[in-house]
């Protein structure tokens, strides 16, 4: 598929199982450092002599956008839940247009099955069967855990226009799992993103983001996502188990897994309403 | 004055009958007082706890601020207006800044209220002094004991707290924990950490932001017409009063139970004592008294039950009721779970239109008990009676 130039990259942003849209995570210059004294003179040298080899940063996020958007979206997937003392599976079944609007439902366990969530732009309702209520996630609700994953709601709000909210830049190259990948930089260009700074480790062969880290303004490490297995579907390359994990918490994190994932189907509009909720 | 005399011969005549119905009647007389009491003491001391520590005399809101609406907190804050300056210099306001944060204690994530108050006001009887001081790099923070608790903090411990600036973006920094303030209201306590309002406004961006502005409870000039909504400590603290009310009512079925049996004691007494005296109520009606005045007699016993109560109350009630109005009554369980602002010590307080009150409807209520059972002498008649008889 295209790039359409209008369009905001969204190579960071695979569907979650959740449904919505969730951009990608990073990668520490710590891997570069493990180069040991090579990479100690290359960091010594001027940058632009280093940078001279490495492919533009918004390039390198433009491949990876050629994997990842689509028109639309119809993904199934399955979130493992790691806690203290026991894991949790839940599949849910998600459609997503663009980063605007997306709908997903909990198929399993019983207990969460037909609960169900929508994101219209930056707002986020989500339908409990139990209560048969619709309430709007807002406020301190946004900072709680999805199902008590590393995930929180406000997580699923945030807009994925990195292109136009980064300056991307290569800053090394890494190996991750034995694949070549180039590190990307995203420095926030404006102050109101959500993340001022972001890694992001790129498989330099399948244009597919490997992992990302999200830092706070003050520096401080807080969400990972590590892409430990991607598959070919339609033609692109796209993660297939994902790892995210709130770096401030204790805990394994939560896996992400992608049953299976179409693009371009023909979703219907009314599956983007409040009404859609109840049905 | 004859009947009176009359009236406490025979009560005095009735021996341990008498003294049993004037005790019990003593003891929902003293139950009465002291449960109002301590309501009245627990709602007095709510507020001013709330006044002293959190409400002052009344707060300024910005536009957007509503407690009662989690979707407005993330925006509650405003520049604050100009108008306020001479009295924030002069000492009688200040602002407080409120912001959701959240903090990472032993890696466990806790959603908290961030309380950003200038560390030099004295407006709130809250130690903000312990947060000027230098933390080795990380922000100094307070937290009150139940939040410590909570979180298993104490004093020198560092976690992480986490926020979104105004602009939206997030920042985390290390926090040190420079004082664990002892404080009777849980809603400064619980769920918050307390900050400078510099620090605050820095660290979020938002320069010269509040989300209110407290009003000192000592200040009583004319307050300034503003863009923010002032709301009075009356306003503030209407929630406590229709909680206590609640409680109270809820306490009103105990004593209300209690008096119930005790009027049937004296209702009990007075059928009692109408059929045994029916030959001395012949004898009197035979001698001269009119009917009227024989109802009189007995409801006037009756009644004395009720004065009696109230002196024998008086004698042993007032010395108990001092003493627990000195010491106080401390709750054998952990108040918080009362849901308001209430001190770990209850200190009751008894006016004296509470007591007046009390006895006023113990004494009425005792006499129309007393006067039911009598009704049936206006149809008696003296020879029915001399014979032993009730019609």
């Amino acid at each position: 598929m295209e790039i359409r130039d209008n369009k905001a990259i969204k190579f960071l942003s695979p569907s979650t199982p959740l449904g919505m849209t969730f951009p990608h995570r990073k990668g520490l210059t710590m891997r570069v450092l493990m180069t040991g004294i090579a990479t100690l003179a290359m960091l010594a040298m001027p940058s632009n002599s280093i940078a001279q080899d490495w492919p533009d940063g918004l390039a390198v996020m433009k491949r990876i956008d050629r994997n990842m958007v689509a028109e639309n979206q119809v993904v199934e997937s399955t979130m493992i839940v790691h806690g203290r003392r026991s894991s949790r599976t839940i599949t849910s079944r998600g459609y997503m247009v663009s980063d605007e609007k997306s709908f997903s439902e909990y198929l399993s366990p019983p207990r969460e099955k037909g609960t169900k969530m929508l994101k219209l732009d930056d707002k986020l309702w989500i339908y409990s069967p139990s209560t048969n209520r619709i309430i709007q996630i807002a406020g301190h609700m946004l900072r709680q855990s999805v199902m008590g994953s590393d995930l929180s709601y406000e997580d699923f709000t945030e807009a994925a226009e990195l292109e136009e909210a980064y300056k991307c830049t290569v800053i090394a190259e890494d190996t991750l799992d034995g694949r070549p990948t180039y590190v990307v930089e995203l420095i926030g260009k404006r102050d109101d993103l959500a993340y001022a700074k972001r890694k992001v480790w790129v498989d330099s062969d399948r244009w597919v983001a490997l992992k990302e880290e999200r830092y706070a303004r003050s520096g401080k490490l807080l969400k990972t996502t590590e892409i430990t297995e991607v598959f070919k579907v339609q033609g692109r390359w796209y993660p297939k188990h994902m790892i995210f994990k709130d770096v401030l918490k204790k805990g394994k994190g939560t896996e992400f897994i992608i049953d299976s994932i179409k693009f371009n189907q023909d979703i219907p509009e009314h599956l983007f309403t409040k009404a859609a909720l109840r049905k | 004055m004859v009947i009176l005399k009359l009236a406490y011969r025979n009560l005095r005549g009735a021996g341990i009958r008498t003294w049993l119905n004037i005790f019990v009647l003593s003891i929902a007389f003293l139950a009465i007082i002291y449960l109002k009491g301590m309501y009245n003491g627990m709602q007095d001391q709510s507020i001013r706890i709330s006044e002293n520590t959190d409400k002052g005399s009344g707060q300024y809101w910005c536009e957007v601020y509503d407690p009662y609406d989690p979707l407005s907190l993330p925006d509650a804050h405003d520049e604050i207006p100009a108008v306020f300056d001479p009295f924030r210099e002069s000492g009688v306001m200040t602002p407080v800044m409120l912001y959701q944060g959240a903090i990472y204690p032993e890696n466990r994530m806790k959603n908290v209220m961030l309380r950003g108050v200038d560390h030099e006001q004295t407006v709130m009887n809250v130690p903000t002094h312990e947060l000027n001081v230098e933390a080795d790099g990380y922000i100094p923070v307070m937290i009150g004991q139940r939040m410590a608790r909570s979180i298993n903090a104490e004093e020198g411990d560092i976690f992480t707290m986490q926020w979104r600036d105004g602009n939206g973006a997030y920042d985390a920094r290390d926090a040190k924990v420079v004082h664990v303030m002892v404080t009777d209201n849980l809603t400064i306590d619980v769920g918050n950490v307390w900050l400078d309002l510099s620090l605050l406004q820095d660290i979020t961006r938002l320069d010269n932001y509040a989300t209110m502005m407290v009003v000192d409870k000592s200040y009583s000039g004319e307050l300034p017409e503003s863009s923010w909504t002032y709301h009075s400590l009356v306003e503030l603290t209407a929630d406590i009063r229709e909680m206590t009310e609640m409680k109270s009512k809820g306490g009103s079925i105990f004593y209300g139970v209690l008096m119930a049996l005790a009027l049937l004691a004296v209702f009990d007494t007075q059928v009692l004592s109408i059929w045994r005296r029916r030959k001395e109520m012949g004898t009197l009606m035979a001698l001269g008294m009119t009917r009227l005045t024989l109802i009189k007699l007995f409801t006037l016993e009756g009644s004395m039950y009720g004065i009696f109560a109230a002196i024998l109350a008086t004698i042993y009630g007032a010395p108990l009721l001092y003493l627990n109005n000195m010491k106080g009554l401390t709750m054998p369980m952990d108040v918080d779970s009362f849901g308001m602002v209430l001190p770990q010590t209850l200190y009751p307080e008894y006016s004296l239109s509470l007591i007046l009150g009390t006895i006023i409807v113990v004494l009425i209520t005792v006499t129309i008990t007393s006067y039911i059972p009598v009704r049936k002498l206006a149809q008696l008649k003296p020879t029915d009676a001399l014979r032993g008889k009730m019609s």
